[in-house]
């Protein structure tokens, strides 16, 4: 397969610009993940604007949603706005595809939240494959799911592939396998990472994210912390693992992208390591295309 | 298109989660909710654990109209 693309996730903080801006200076950053939903945010001249503009002209701009909360089981208004502002978004700037997360945040009454599960269950099902229909519409462009952090059992951790499948395949949408929520289902439910991978629709993805988190340590176990997906701390080797092994099993994988949240920067020591997890991104996937064209050849 | 029902489950999950003081209080709520039998069976299925981070996630990021 060809490399997949090293991408960044661009956020408008001022710690993860510092941190980042070497990196695209060196020429290192391949391509950029667009949170689109900050496309017509209140910021006067955002500073990855011209970014934004020079990767998509090169077909590298990845654009990802938060809030359009696919899995809601009521079609708000908000919603259909949100879709207006991507179409006018996307038409100005093209991304190469775009995805969302698998979930829901909102509902009647409710103006935002983050992503909650859903139960794998026909009617779930039929709601994810309308709004993936209307987000196709808006967007003109393939569009996927990203899979999910929280699961509220074992079971619907070890059922989530299934799920994703179910809304992906009319589509014939993508999957967008996000490494550091699959290690935090591993992590909390005490199961193996690999397990879970493989029962993901591996076929389906074309992009992967690789992010860090954090342990959250509750009263009804405190034994047995629960791993969260917070996007403030360095990639975890777990993780680092997992994509040796998702990139040997996913060869449509166009780009692998390193998520940081802004604010949680503070230290120079965490942007070192934030750059040296980067490095470490890039090396392996040079040596993993590397050792994929050997073997063909 | 929507879901009744599916729309029920997840009003009475955002609004447990958000309001709910203890993990307990939040599955005796789900629990005494009126829900599809399809839908009450994935809430008897909760692991208390990830109700309780689900409830902190809930806290953190919810808001409501009015709020």
């Amino acid at each position: 397969m060809p490399r997949p693309l090293l991408a960044l996730a661009v956020l408008p903080e001022d710690d993860l610009r510092r941190a980042q801006w070497p990196l695209f200076a060196e020429g290192l950053v391949e391509a950029i993940e667009w949170t689109v939903d900050l496309a017509d945010a209140d910021v006067p001249d955002p500073w990855w604007a011209p970014l934004l503009d020079h990767f998509a002209a090169r077909g590298a701009l990845f654009g990802h949603g938060v809030h359009f909360s696919p899995l809601s089981a009521v079609f708000e208004p908000r919603q259909r706005e949100w879709l207006a502002r991507l179409r006018t978004a996307l038409a100005r700037r093209p991304v190469r595809h775009l995805s969302e997360h698998l979930g829901f945040m909102t509902a009647p009454g409710v103006l935002r939240g983050a992503p909650l599960p859903v139960p794998f269950t026909p009617r779930a099902v039929a709601i994810g494959r309308d709004r993936l229909d209307r987000l196709a519409d808006a967007a003109g462009a393939a569009v996927g799911l990203e899979n999910l952090a929280l699961a509220m059992s074992r079971e619907d951790a070890l059922a989530q592939g299934d799920l994703l499948e179910a809304l992906l395949r009319p589509q014939e949408g993508f999957l967008v396998l996000d490494l550091h929520n699959l290690f935090c289902q591993a992590a909390s439910f005490d199961l193996d990472g690999d397990v879970l991978l493989a029962r993901m629709p591996l076929d389906r993805v074309r992009e992967i994210h690789v992010s860090g988190g954090s342990w959250w340590t509750g009263a009804i176990d405190p034994s047995r912390p629960f791993r969260r997906d917070t996007h403030d701390g360095p990639v975890p080797e777990e993780v680092f693992a997992l994509l040796e092994h998702a990139l040997a099993r996913c060869a449509r994988t166009e780009t692998v992208v390193l998520e940081r949240l802004g604010g949680t920067l503070g230290e120079p020591a965490a942007i070192d390591r934030y750059r040296e997890d980067f490095h470490r991104l890039r090396g392996l996937l040079d040596r993993v295309s590397a050792e994929e064209a050997s073997t063909d050849g | 298109m929507d879901d009744p029902d599916l729309a029920a489950l997840q009003a009475e999950l955002l609004e447990v989660l958000r309001t709910a003081e203890t993990p307990a209080e939040a599955r005796a709520r789900l629990r005494a909710a009126d829900l599809a039998p399809d839908l009450r069976a994935w809430v008897e299925s909760f692991d208390l654990r990830a109700l309780e981070v689900a409830m902190a996630i809930a806290k953190r990021w919810v808001r409501v109209e009015g709020s």
